[in-house]
């Protein structure tokens, strides 16, 4: 192993744990279904392929193959499950929230 | 070496915490919806946690188990999105309820 895949590994390693964690803060502190949907699918996103990436500098005897399905996979399934959530909310009728407070929808119901 | 195990040992302890994140949702969410974004989120940090873990331990054997948990998490929330999103007679238990 080089100095140069070991150094932007590190890098790699650190921004994936930071845009985790700003998701998990997300998911934790937003007002809404929606805004928390939208930290899940954006932010944790990212960070896990970081991670990704980061495992297949760091280790030498991994095959960039099997990271590439890996990352495609998570690239697909996390936002289309995000999406997924937030159309079958919104055919629920949660409410949203926005700066004047919350919105109800005429059809709402308690889910 | 003394700070790469440093680094290993917050990388542990912030993947907890996310863990923690997803059932502390799971446990507070007022909607069903959110509940699901705090299994979702759970499942993440495991998968990451799978990730630090093959890193730390220098081995490539594990990728494989990152793409089976995230296609069971991804089938498990299709699955759950697909029983929420039938209308409401066909539901076994609320048609049951009203009659007898």
């Amino acid at each position: 192993m080089n100095t140069f895949s070991s150094i932007a590994g590190g890098v790699f390693l650190l921004g994936g744990g930071f845009f985790i964690v700003v998701a998990a803060v997300g998911v934790l502190r937003l007002p809404d279904l929606y805004c928390r949907a939208h930290a899940l699918g954006k932010a944790m996103t990212l960070g896990i392929i970081s991670l990704l990436i980061a495992w297949g500098l760091l280790v030498p005897d991994v095959s960039w193959t099997k990271i590439g399905v890996a990352i495609l996979f998570q690239f697909v399934t996390i936002p289309v499950a995000s999406h997924l959530l937030c159309l079958v909310a919104y055919r629920k009728g949660v409410r949203r929230w926005s700066a004047r407070g919350y919105i109800e929808e005429p059809g709402s119901a308690d889910v | 070496m003394m700070s790469t195990e440093l680094g290993y040992l917050i990388g542990w302890c912030l993947l907890t915490a996310v863990i923690g994140v997803g059932v502390w949702r799971i446990a507070k969410g007022p909607t069903v919806f959110d509940r699901l974004i705090g299994f979702d989120t759970a499942m993440i940090g495991v998968a990451g946690m799978i990730i630090l873990f093959s890193i730390s331990q220098q081995t490539g054997e594990h990728l494989e188990l990152i793409i089976v948990i995230t296609a069971l998490g991804f089938f498990t929330t299709v699955a759950y999105f697909y029983y929420l999103s039938q209308p409401a007679g066909k539901i076994g238990e609320r048609d049951n309820g009203g009659r007898s």
